[in-house]
C-alpha cells in the first residue's frame, strides 16, 4: 500500500515535470508568435 | 506511517498531493520560461530595455517579460512544494530547484559562451559560476536520491502496549 502510494506519487510529480516543460514552451511560443499578417485577414475584414 | 499521513484527514491528503502535482508542474513551466527568454535576451547581447523617456538601444524581444515572471511563479511553485510535501516520505522535488535553476541557466551561458561567434570569456565566466552554484547543492542531493525521491523506510507507529513497554523498559516503572 506504502509502496503503491510512493510509485504514484513519483508518477505523478514525473508527469507534472513533463507536463510543466510542454506548458512553458507552448507559452513561449504563443508570447512570441509573429502577428498574424495583414493580407492574411479574410477580405472583408479589409473592406469594413 | 505512510507517506507520513496517519490521521491525516482525506481531503489535507489530497490538497498535499494536488500542491505537489501543480506546484512541480508550475516550477518547471517557470524554469521553461525563464531558459527560453533568457536566450532571447542572449541573442541580442545580453541585455534590453524598454518604456521610460529615453531611447532603448536595444529593445526587449517578444517574450523577455517571461523572464522576472518565471522568476517569481517559480518562486509560488517552490511555496506549493513545500506546503505538498509529505513529511519524511514521497518525492521532495523541491530540493531540485535551486540545482534546476543555476544549472539550466549555466547551461545557456555555456551554450552562448562557446557559440559560433568565438569563445566569450564573460558569458563563459557566468557559466563556471552558475553550473559551480547549480552543482554544489547536487552532491548530498545525489548521496540521498533514494530518500529525496522515495523517502524513508517504513516506520510504523507504536501501538500503545508497544509504547508502554518501551516506557518501562527505560524508566522502570517510575518508582524510585
Amino acid at each position: 500500500m506504502i509502496t503503491t502510494m510512493r510509485v504514484l506519487l513519483l508518477v505523478l510529480v514525473v508527469a507534472a515535470v513533463a507536463a510543466g516543460i510542454w506548458l512553458g514552451t507552448w507559452v513561449w511560443d504563443q508570447v512570441t508568435a509573429p502577428d498574424e499578417p495583414l493580407a492574411a485577414l479574410p477580405a472583408t475584414t479589409l473592406t469594413r | 506511517v505512510a507517506l507520513g499521513v496517519e490521521g491525516m484527514p482525506a481531503a489535507k491528503v489530497a490538497r498535499k498531493v494536488l500542491y505537489l502535482v501543480v506546484g512541480t508542474a508550475l516550477l518547471a513551466a517557470s524554469l521553461t520560461a525563464l531558459f527560453l527568454s533568457m536566450r532571447a535576451v542572449m541573442d541580442i547581447g545580453g541585455s534590453c530595455g524598454s518604456g521610460g523617456p529615453y531611447v532603448v538601444a536595444n529593445a526587449c524581444p517578444d517574450g523577455s517579460w517571461l523572464a522576472p515572471v518565471g522568476i517569481l511563479l517559480g518562486l509560488v511553485a517552490c511555496g506549493l512544494l513545500v506546503a505538498g510535501a509529505f513529511a519524511g516520505a514521497g518525492p521532495q522535488p523541491v530540493v531540485f530547484a535551486w540545482p534546476a535553476l543555476f544549472l539550466s541557466l549555466g547551461w545557456n551561458f555555456w551554450a552562448y559562451g562557446l557559440g559560433p561567434d568565438g569563445p566569450d570569456v564573460g558569458w563563459i565566466l557566468c557559466g563556471v559560476i552558475f553550473v559551480a552554484m547549480g552543482a554544489f547543492p547536487m552532491v548530498p542531493i545525489l548521496k540521498n536520491l533514494r530518500a529525496v525521491l522515495w523517502g524513508g523506510p517504513h516506520q510504523p507507529a507504536l501501538t500503545v502496549e508497544e509504547y508502554q513497554a518501551a516506557k518501562a523498559a527505560v524508566i522502570g516503572d517510575g518508582r524510585p
